[in-house]
């Protein structure tokens, strides 16, 4: 996804001669190209992600829009304050997270985001973005560049061959015995999980917040849930979202990542939380035809 | 000129004491030592379209009485003012009256001003115009990491439209600032990292001036002042910082 980012700024930064690129330090090597073509406009601002985001604020003050480049987990939770208490509606920030997730496998635990959008959802200004694909990447930044306040992209790469655009909330099959609430890229680990099981439910949140009303709605055919993230159950969407359904409706399961000190490469590491195709279709099968009474 | 600025400085003066001791409100050792810094800034070099960031938020009452002076606050919101119901508190408020960028930044969590000061002249420089960025710092806020990454990157970009005002009145909340955080490398550190750094009694209107020859880089004043100015036989400086005078004694 890094490099389709890039590759649209370009293009971006030519037409629209008010945006801003700031880097924290991160982008090799298509960053360095773009500091080459425009070097007022693109700044390394160095390892320094409460100065970014602090110079982000004042830019956007002049009536710029700016990009913030840097790894998810950095990006947010080094400056996290500035973040919180200075980006209202009025200010034009797309903050661009590398390695949403468990993205960045084997680099540690640093490097991974599995709390970023409950860290952003606190913070009533802004929309998080979490593409599913690589190639709706195109078509998130064109939303984003035009949304109001600031923007949160969780980019987390999955060159999938699987076609269609994104949309904020979507369905990809209906079915009456379970709703599998997926995010990102797992969207294709849950297709794929899927792929032999009937009559389920498959709905895929690319944006947060949005309208809670529009999302409970297609919730509305079965009684058990299944939320599938990669983030960490605190904060999480799912948590979210169970906090707004009924009482009756006891059948929610989640399936998310636990603390771990364990590195690895991405797959190895979603295989390792329980969020790999086997798995996943083994607790989806077990929830279709079992329910799920205890949660 | 100096005359004039004396009697608007203890006009200043005689407000703030005021506005502290009916509200029973602390922080009056804070204003107290960047008075002297704010009134030869706005009845100085200040011109309308420059940027003022207060960092040093704890002395918002100042800025409060200032920018009341220079007609951007009613009397009725001065009055309301550290009161409750009013979104105007102890710290400059996130949602100012209006968009003057006399404003500036809300703060209250320290360490701010620096960053935001060297986005707004980045964006000046980048929109080719000429207006200036001045960011009132106290000690506290060169307590914290996000200055330093702040000043380094305001000497690499050569933001030579940014000036930074310290009142070093040498207290912070727990006692001298030297016991706990020294800056005494700071001149030698400042000119190393690119900044044209200067020196001054932040008391003395007289010989105070920000009107310095304008290099490449950006510049950095040093004032150096005490909390309890001129309240000397009432307070410590540290006890500056929390108590103020009680109404009757104002007389």
């Amino acid at each position: 996804m890094k490099k389709i980012f890039f590759s649209w700024l370009e293009d971006h930064l030519q037409k629209k001669t008010n945006s801003v690129l700031l880097l924290c330090d991160l982008g090799y090597p298509e960053a360095l190209g773009l500091i080459e073509k425009f070097p007022r406009r693109v700044l390394n601002t160095g390892v320094s992600e409460q100065n970014t985001a602090l110079m982000a604020k004042g830019l956007c003050s002049e009536g710029f829009e700016v990009f913030i480049y840097g790894i998810s987990s950095f990006t947010l939770w080094r400056c996290a304050e500035v973040l919180k208490l200075y980006f209202s509606s009025e200010d034009s920030v797309r903050l661009i997270g590398n390695g949403g997730g468990l993205g960045y496998g084997m680099m540690g635990t640093t490097h991974h985001a599995t709390d970023d959008l409950g860290l952003v959802s606190l913070w009533p200004a802004w929309t998080s973005w979490i593409p599913a694909r690589d190639h709706e990447l195109a078509d998130v930044l064109a939303m984003i560049t035009l949304a109001p306040g600031p923007q949160y992209l969780r980019l987390t790469n999955n060159p999938s061959p699987h076609p269609g655009a994104f949309a904020p909330l979507r369905v990809l099959s209906q079915g009456s015995q379970l709703t599998v609430v997926t995010m990102g890229p797992l969207l294709d680990v849950v297709l794929a999980a899927t792929k032999n099981i009937a009559d389920i439910q498959i709905f895929n949140i690319g944006k947060w917040p949005v309208n809670i009303a529009d999302i409970l709605q297609h919730f509305a055919k079965t009684q058990r849930l299944l939320f599938i993230e990669e983030h960490q159950e605190q904060g999480a969407i799912s948590t979210q979202i169970k906090s707004r359904l009924d009482g009756c409706r006891k059948n929610i399961r989640v399936l998310g990542t636990k603390k771990t000190d364990i590195t690895g490469s991405r797959s190895y590491l979603l295989k390792e939380q329980g969020l790999d195709e086997k798995n996943i279709a083994s607790q989806i099968l077990a929830m279709k035809n079992k329910g799920h009474d205890k949660n | 000129m100096s005359a004039n600025l004396a009697a608007i400085r203890n006009d200043l003066k005689d407000q703030l004491l005021t506005y502290h001791s009916e509200r029973e409100l602390s922080h009056l050792g804070s204003c107290l030592s960047s008075l002297e810094i704010l009134t030869s800034l706005f009845w100085g070099p200040l011109q309308t379209r420059d940027h003022f960031i207060l960092s040093k938020g704890h002395a918002a009452s100042l800025l409060y009485i200032v920018l009341h002076n220079k007609g951007l606050l009613s009397d009725e919101e001065l009055h309301a003012s550290c009161r409750d119901g009013s979104v105007l508190g102890a710290h400059p408020p996130f949602l100012a009256p209006s968009k003057h960028p006399w404003w500036g930044f809300g703060s209250g969590s320290l360490g701010y001003g620096l960053g935001l000061g060297c986005g707004v002249a980045l964006g000046k420089k980048l929109k080719n115009d000429p207006s200036h960025a001045y960011v009132l710092i106290s000690e506290g806020d060169l307590n914290e990491g996000s200055s330093w990454e702040a000043l380094h990157m305001a000497a690499h970009q050569k933001l030579n439209n940014l000036t930074v005002l310290l009142d070093h009145n040498q207290v912070q909340a727990l006692g001298d600032s030297a016991s706990i955080f020294p800056l005494k490398h700071l001149p030698s550190t400042l000119t190393g990292m690119g900044w044209d750094v200067f020196t001054q009694d932040g008391h003395n209107l007289e010989k105070m001036t920000l009107k310095t020859r304008l290099t490449h880089q950006p510049r950095f004043f040093i004032f150096s002042t005490q909390k309890n100015h001129g309240l000397e036989n009432i307070f410590s400086p540290l006890e500056a910082h929390y108590k103020c005078p009680p109404k009757a004694g104002l007389s």
